[in-house]
């Protein structure tokens, strides 16, 4: 059996009585892109703060490549971008990556221009620390965390405050890496349009429990496809739905709107009904929820609960 | 552990801060000998222009070593969590964290003491006349009488600065412990026998018998020295292995 890059089993910490993280399993393979999805306050960055071992769980294991927490080979594997202030201020670009090389004992110091060239920050490297946008910053926190050419990444918010153009740079360089190298990722972000495009699996965390962990295919498969339906008369169009189709499942919008999330392959039906009943159809498409308001919908409650 | 010493050794030698105590202090010592030298000729009663008189300004002035200490100190262990969890997170155990960075430090300030007692007395030798053939001996029993205490105060500032004491009141720590210390308890009758091994008592003896010119090897600074050093490593260390970092 394929050994986990990373294995978590009854994970929970607690600060005095408060829970940031409890129950939480999972594992992750090679050549995965883990989108860890959560709120402010899920419990993310205590769940990277773990697995980087700068915090010890009140319970629980954590695995790393096979070996057990506190085993420090396999950790020289991991290279992780959680804080962005591990830098001096006072040293520009090269210089805290060569306090960082020094340190990681990497012999090459070509190391440090190849991995400034990755993030784009070749340019600036002679640019002092103090000086950086938080763009730059970030930039520099992931050069840091390639530095010693890990197998597995870790990174906690990553994109936070990089401008559009830059997010999409960084989406490409995290492809790459996964696909060129085998780079297994775990990531994660508020921006979940990021993620979407990139993870390949997807832990979504609530008040420090993991509520939902799917693979990309399952999530487009529960990220429903829906008719979207604007009516001159909602109510009507409802009792003419409920009538020819007692198991559908919508919901009404303001503006004589409605959401209708089973019977999509009866659409040509549903026009059909509602056009002799007399309701006037403004619009009808089939729509596709994207992530976003997959998680929103996940932390938010069921929106059956809500319709009807 | 060598990787992590040469990296803190990269990061001490660029440190600006670490030149400039350095400059300042070994400024310092000459002005001092310059200041005694000036009034020494304008003044034919004046008669603190003497060797012994120099260096014994060493000696007295502890809380000022001290804090020359504590700013080392705070080199490399300012803001240093989120660069012990970079560390950390690579694979190194927080003691090896712990350890480099002492070690390094404690090179630090041995080769910044180096120049500085180098100055004081190339200053001393140069500038004032040779009264007493033994000041120069005298002086370095003193010394090695110093040292433990200042060692063991070096010690205690880098413990309370690695486990994230604010800077200010490690300074408050260490003047209570190393200057206030010794003459509360002596106030204390029943205490007066404690408080002659309390740091301040200790320096003060050792200056006092520099001074009449009968210092000898006090074995009592290094007893007290090496306990501080000893009980502050351990304690230091197992609250630093223990702790979150961030």
């Amino acid at each position: 059996m394929k050994t986990p890059v990373l294995k978590v089993t009854d994970l929970e910490k607690r600060y005095k009585h408060q829970v940031a993280l409890e129950s939480t399993d999972f594992e992750l393979y090679q050549g995965e892109i883990c989108a860890v999805i959560g709120k402010n306050g899920a419990g993310k960055s205590t769940l990277f703060k773990l697995i980087a071992e700068e915090i010890f769980p009140t319970k629980g294991e954590i695995a790393l490549f096979g070996e057990p927490y506190g085993k420090y080979n396999s950790r020289r594997r991991m290279g992780a971008m959680i804080e962005t202030n591990v830098f001096f201020d006072n040293f520009n670009a090269v210089q805290n990556l060569e306090y960082y090389r020094l340190q990681r004992g990497i012999p090459e110091k070509s190391a440090i221009e190849k991995v400034l060239g990755a993030v784009g920050l070749a340019e600036y490297q002679r640019k002092k620390f103090s000086e950086y946008s938080l763009g730059m910053k970030q930039r520099l926190s992931l050069s840091l965390a390639l530095l010693s050419s890990p197998d597995f990444l870790l990174l906690d918010e990553p994109t936070n405050g990089l401008d559009p153009e830059g997010m999409a740079e960084m989406r490409q360089l995290f492809l790459n890496l996964n696909q060129e190298h085998q780079i297994t990722i775990l990531i994660s972000s508020h921006i979940l349009s990021q993620l979407q495009s990139i993870a390949t699996r997807f832990v979504f965390l609530n008040k420090g429990k993991i509520i939902q962990d799917l693979s990309r295919k399952e999530l487009l498969k529960m990220s429903q496809q829906f008719i979207f339906l604007r009516v001159n008369d909602a109510k009507k169009a409802c009792f003419i739905l409920e009538n020819h189709f007692p198991d559908v499942d919508y919901k009404v919008l303001a503006g004589q709107q409605l959401e209708i999330y089973n019977h999509i392959e009866d659409r040509q039906k549903i026009n059909r009904l509602l056009n002799e009943g007399n309701v006037d159809i403004l619009e009808m498409t089939v729509k596709i929820k994207d992530l976003e308001e997959y998680f929103l919908e996940l932390l938010g409650g069921n929106h059956n609960a809500e319709s009807h | 552990m060598l990787n992590l010493i040469r990296s803190e050794v990269y990061r001490l030698m660029r440190s600006k801060l670490y030149y400039g105590l350095a400059a300042v202090s070994v400024f310092l010592v000459m002005a001092a000998a310059g200041v005694l030298q000036y009034f020494r000729f304008k003044e034919s009663t004046f008669r603190y222009g003497t060797r012994i008189f120099y260096y014994s300004n060493v000696l007295a002035m502890t809380s000022l070593i001290i804090i020359l200490c504590l700013l080392v100190v705070s080199i490399l262990t300012q803001k240093i969590q989120p660069k012990t969890c970079a560390a950390v997170s690579f694979g190194y155990s927080r003691g090896a964290v712990f350890w480099s960075k002492l070690i390094t430090l404690s090179l630090g300030v041995v080769i910044m003491a180096a120049v500085i007692l180098s100055a004081t007395i190339l200053s001393g030798n140069v500038i004032f006349d040779l009264v007493n053939n033994s000041t120069l001996s005298q002086f370095s029993i003193a010394l090695i009488n110093l040292l433990p205490i200042i060692a063991s105060a070096f010690i205690l500032a880098y413990v309370l600065g690695i486990n994230g004491v604010p800077e200010m009141l490690n300074l408050l720590v260490l003047l209570f412990i190393y200057d206030i210390l010794g003459s509360l308890i002596g106030r204390i009758s029943t205490l007066k026998t404690i408080s002659k091994w309390t740091p301040s008592s200790l320096l003060n003896n050792n200056l006092v018998h520099y001074m009449s010119g009968s210092a000898y090897f006090d074995v009592k600074c290094w007893m007290l020295g090496l306990m501080i050093i000893f009980v502050s490593l351990i304690i230091g260390l197992t609250i630093f292995k223990k702790k979150d970092l961030s």
